[in-house]
C-alpha cells in the first residue's frame, strides 16, 4: 500500500466484494477525505463511502457495502488508527474518537491476542478470506414487501413495454427534421415524413400452473392482480400446464378450455405482447426433451400472430443450467428474463424489432433437417 | 467576488430558516423551515465540495423537493443578505427549477431552439415588402428584421442551461423527480453533467464549462430505476422518514408556539399518525402517509374556523371521519385496510368504541 494513496485497500476490497467502483469513485473518496470529510472516526467515514459507493442498483448494495466495510473495520482498526487519525495537531483539532463498529452483525474476527496496537504491524499482515456466503438458513421469512414485484413496477414496465413506438407507413410531417433539412440545405426541397405515433399495446398473460410454478404464486400476484383488476388494458390471461398445447384454459375457471386457434385469432401482429410466466423446467431441475418441443411448436403457431414475446422466469439464471429453461432461453435470445423489475425494464427497453427468435434450436435434428429443407 | 467552499457549507441551523409561515421569492415559489438530519447536511456538503449531483431518493413526502429551496434560502441569507436590486426587490440566490415530465428530452434543460418562429421571420422578410410594412408597421418590421440576423435571438436557454452560464456564483439546479422522463433521458444528461459544458449547433455557440459550478439536487421517486452510468456520477442519499423526535421538531417549526390544547392535540395526531405507519407497514401495497401529509393534515386540525374540542372528537374518530382521514390516506382500499386492522388489533379499545358510536351517530342522523 502507497502511502500517498490513503484506503486504496478498502476500496479493493470492495470491489472484491463485487461493489462495481470505478477509479473515479475512489478519486471522489480521495477528494473527499482532502476536504476535511470522513475524519472524525470510523463513523463518519463509513459515511461519506455509503454517499459516495452505495446507489439505488445492484451493483452498488447497501447491504454488501456494510458487511464489507465491517469486517474491513475490524480487519484494519489498530492499524488504522495510527495512519489516517494521527494524534491531534494543530491542522487537525477535530477530538479523536475511538471508533466503534456500528453494526455488530458480523461475528467479531479472530484477532491474535498477542497483537499489539501500533506501527510493528504491516497494514497488509492480515489476509482476509473471501467473504463467506450467508449460512443457509433453513426457516425462511418472507417479508410481503420483499418480494421482487410490486403492483407499481408492474405498471410502470407496463407502461415502458407499451411506450408509443413510430410504425407502419410514412404519413406523418416531421417537423423538425424539415427544419433540420432546410437549415442544412439552405433551401426547402421537400418535406421528411414519418409513420404516426402509435401507443396501443394489447396485453397476453400467459401463466403456468403446474404444481412446481405454485411456490412462485405470492410472487406473481402483482402481475395477475394488474390484469384482473383492469390495471393494465386491454389483457387477457390465460393458464397452462407445463406448456401450452392445442388448448389454453381460462384464468378464473381453470376447467375452462378454449382453442389456441380461438385466442390467437384474436391477437394482433403489431400490438399484442405476449408474457409467458413459467419456470421452464428450472423448479424442477429437469431437462424434458417433449417439454421443449412443445414449447417449440407453441411458439411457431404463436409468433407470427404477435409483436413482441417476453418469457418470465421466477427462478434466477444460474439456476437455469441443464434444463429446458436454458434450452428455451437460448431460443429466446435474451426474452427470457428473471423476474425482477430491473431486467424486465431492461428487456422492455428493446425494440421488439431486434427480437430474433431461433426456433430451430428447440426443433429436434430430424425436424430440424425438415424444417431447413 | 469569488466564495470559497466554506461560503457554499449548508448549516440548515435556526438562523437561516425562513419564517413559520413561509416566504416567497420574486417568482412566488415559497419557502418554509426545512429540518434536516445530520447525515443530509453531510450529503448536501459533499455534493457541493466534490461538485457532483446529489440525487435523492425516499418516499413520497418526506421533504426532497424542498431541500433545494432550504439551500437557496440558507445561500441568500448569508450571501445576499439586505442585498437589493435596482428595483429595490430583495435579492435571491439563483436558483432554477427544471419540473420533469415524461415528455421531457435532456436538450430542453440546456436549450431550446425556435427554428419556425425563425422561419416564419424569414418568410415574412422574404414576401413583399410593401406589404409586410403594412401588415406589420413599421417598428414590428424592423424588429423583425433585426432579430432575422442574429440565430442566436431565437434560442433560449432552459434552467440548467442558464445555471451552467451564471459564471458569478454556483446556481442551484433542481431536477425534480427525473424518474418520470422516458429511461433515456438520464443516460442523455451524461455528459452535461461531467463536463457542465455545452454547445448550441444551431447557432454555433459553445458555453465553456463555468468555474463555479452549478449545485445540482435530482429527486427520483424511484418509478423506474435509473442506469448505472448515470449513478456513478451522482451522489446518492435515501431520505429516511423522520423519527418521531425529527417530527415534533418538523411541526413545532411549522406551527409554532401553541397553547396547551393545541399542544396536546399536536401529540394525540402524532401518536395516531405513528400508529397509522406501523399498521399500514407490513401490507404490501399500501401506501403509509408522509411527512408532508402530517403537516397537511395538523394545518386543517388546527384551521383557525376549527373549534379545538371539535378537533379532539375527530380525532379520537379519525378512522370514521373520512374527509379528515382522505388528508392522510388516499385510497380506499388503504383506508379500508387501516380500519380493519384498527377493528382487529385494538376490539376493546377506545378506538373500536369511537368507531361503533361514530357509525351509530351516523346511522342515527
Amino acid at each position: 500500500m502507497s502511502s500517498n494513496l490513503p484506503l486504496l485497500d478498502l476500496f479493493q476490497t470492495m470491489r472484491r466484494e463485487g461493489m462495481k467502483l470505478t477509479p473515479e469513485q475512489y478519486d471522489l473518496l480521495q477528494q473527499a477525505l482532502q476536504q476535511g470529510h470522513g475524519l472524525s472516526g470510523w463513523d463518519d467515514l463509513k459515511r461519506v463511502c455509503r454517499m459516495l459507493w452505495v446507489k439505488p442498483s445492484p451493483n452498488y448494495d447497501r447491504d454488501l457495502f456494510e458487511q464489507t466495510f465491517d469486517r474491513y473495520v475490524e480487519a484494519h482498526q489498530r492499524q488504522f488508527q495510527a495512519y489516517l487519525f494521527p494524534a491531534p495537531t494543530a491542522s487537525t483539532p477535530k477530538p479523536l474518537t475511538l471508533p466503534q463498529p456500528a453494526h455488530p452483525q458480523v461475528p467479531p474476527r479472530r484477532m491474535p491476542n498477542t497483537q499489539e496496537s501500533g506501527e510493528t504491524q504491516s497494514p497488509i499482515a492480515i489476509k482476509t478470506d473471501p467473504f463467506p456466503l450467508p449460512p443457509q438458513k433453513t426457516d425462511w421469512i418472507v417479508i410481503p414487501g420483499a418480494l421482487p414485484l410490486s403492483l407499481r413496477s408492474v405498471q410502470s414496465s407496463w407502461r415502458s413495454l407499451r411506450r408509443s413506438t413510430r410504425r407502419g407507413l410514412a404519413t406523418e410531417v416531421d417537423l423538425e427534421a424539415t427544419l433540420n433539412r432546410i437549415n442544412q440545405n439552405g433551401f426547402f426541397s421537400e418535406v421528411v415524413l414519418r409513420p404516426e405515433r402509435r401507443q396501443q399495446g394489447e396485453l397476453l398473460l400467459l401463466i403456468d400452473d403446474s404444481d412446481a410454478m405454485l411456490p412462485f404464486r405470492p410472487a406473481l400476484q402483482p402481475l395477475i392482480t394488474a390484469v384482473t383488476e383492469h390495471r393494465i388494458t386491454p389483457a387477457q390471461i390465460y393458464r397452462f400446464t407445463i406448456y401450452p398445447d392445442d388448448y389454453l384454459y381460462d384464468w378464473h375457471q381453470p376447467f375452462k378450455a378454449i382453442p389456441l386457434n380461438t385466442v390467437l385469432a384474436q391477437q394482433h401482429r403489431s400490438r399484442t405482447i405476449v408474457l409467458i410466466v413459467s419456470d421452464g423446467g428450472a423448479a424442477t431441475k429437469t431437462y424434458s426433451i417433449e417439454r421443449q418441443q412443445g414449447i417449440a411448436k407453441f411458439l411457431e403457431q404463436l409468433l407470427p400472430c404477435i409483436h413482441q414475446l417476453l418469457w418470465l422466469n421466477p427462478l434466477p439464471p444460474e439456476r437455469w443450467q441443464f434444463t429446458t429453461a436454458q434450452a428455451i432461453a437460448q431460443a429466446l435470445n435474451g426474452r427470457m428474463i428473471p423476474l425482477n423489475p430491473v431486467s424486465l425494464q431492461v428487456v422492455a427497453k428493446e425494440s421488439p424489432s431486434e427480437l430474433m427468435i431461433k426456433l430451430w434450436s428447440l426443433l429436434p435434428p430430424t425436424l430440424n433437417a425438415n424444417a431447413t429443407t | 467576488m469569488t466564495l470559497s467552499t466554506e461560503d457554499y457549507r449548508y448549516t440548515a441551523n435556526d438562523a437561516c430558516q425562513p419564517p413559520q409561515d413561509g416566504i416567497a421569492d420574486p417568482q412566488g415559489r415559497k419557502y418554509y423551515p426545512y429540518i434536516a438530519s445530520d447525515d443530509l447536511k453531510e450529503a448536501v456538503n459533499l455534493a457541493i465540495t466534490l461538485q457532483r449531483p446529489l440525487l435523492l431518493e425516499g418516499e413520497p413526502g418526506c421533504g426532497k423537493t424542498r431541500l433545494a429551496g432550504a439551500i437557496v434560502y440558507e445561500l441568500t441569507q448569508k450571501q445576499l443578505q439586505g442585498q437589493q436590486d435596482k428595483d429595490g426587490n430583495p435579492l435571491w440566490w439563483d436558483y432554477r427549477v427544471w419540473n420533469v415530465k415524461s415528455t421531457s428530452r435532456a436538450r430542453e434543460g440546456l436549450y431550446f431552439y425556435d427554428a419556425i418562429a425563425r422561419l416564419r421571420d424569414a418568410q415574412l422578410v422574404g414576401s413583399d415588402p410593401q406589404r409586410l410594412r403594412e401588415f406589420l408597421g413599421e417598428n414590428e418590421t424592423d424588429q423583425l428584421k433585426a432579430r432575422l440576423k442574429d440565430r442566436q435571438n431565437y434560442r433560449e436557454f432552459g434552467p440548467l442551461g442558464e445555471a451552467i452560464r451564471n459564471t458569478q456564483t454556483r446556481s442551484v439546479v433542481l431536477i425534480d423527480e427525473i424518474d418520470k422522463a422516458d429511461s433515456d433521458f438520464p443516460n442523455d444528461l451524461l455528459l452535461e453533467l461531467d463536463t457542465l459544458g455545452f454547445e448550441v449547433p444551431e447557432t454555433g455557440e459553445s458555453i465553456p464549462p463555468p468555474d463555479q459550478k452549478p449545485i445540482l439536487i435530482i429527486t427520483s421517486n424511484r418509478e423506474k430505476p435509473l442506469p448505472d452510468p448515470f449513478l456513478r456520477r451522482c451522489l446518492y442519499f435515501y431520505v429516511d422518514f423522520p423519527n418521531q423526535d425529527q417530527l415534533l421538531k418538523i411541526i413545532n417549526r411549522r406551527f409554532g408556539q401553541s397553547n396547551r390544547k393545541q399542544k396536546q392535540l399536536i401529540d394525540i395526531a402524532i401518536k395516531k399518525f405513528d400508529e397509522m405507519r406501523q399498521l399500514l407497514e407490513d401490507s404490501p401495497g399500501s401506501r403509509p402517509p408522509g411527512t408532508s401529509e402530517i403537516l397537511e393534515f395538523l394545518t386543517a386540525l388546527l384551521h383557525p374556523s376549527q373549534q379545538i374540542d371539535q378537533a379532539m372528537k375527530d380525532l379520537n374518530t379519525l378512522a370514521n371521519r373520512l374527509p379528515l382521514l382522505g388528508i392522510l390516506l388516499k385510497t380506499q382500499p388503504d383506508q379500508k385496510l387501516y380500519r380493519d386492522i384498527l377493528l382487529k388489533t385494538q376490539p376493546d379499545q377506545q378506538l373500536y368504541r369511537d368507531l361503533i358510536s361514530g357509525e351509530e351517530a351516523e346511522s342515527g342522523e
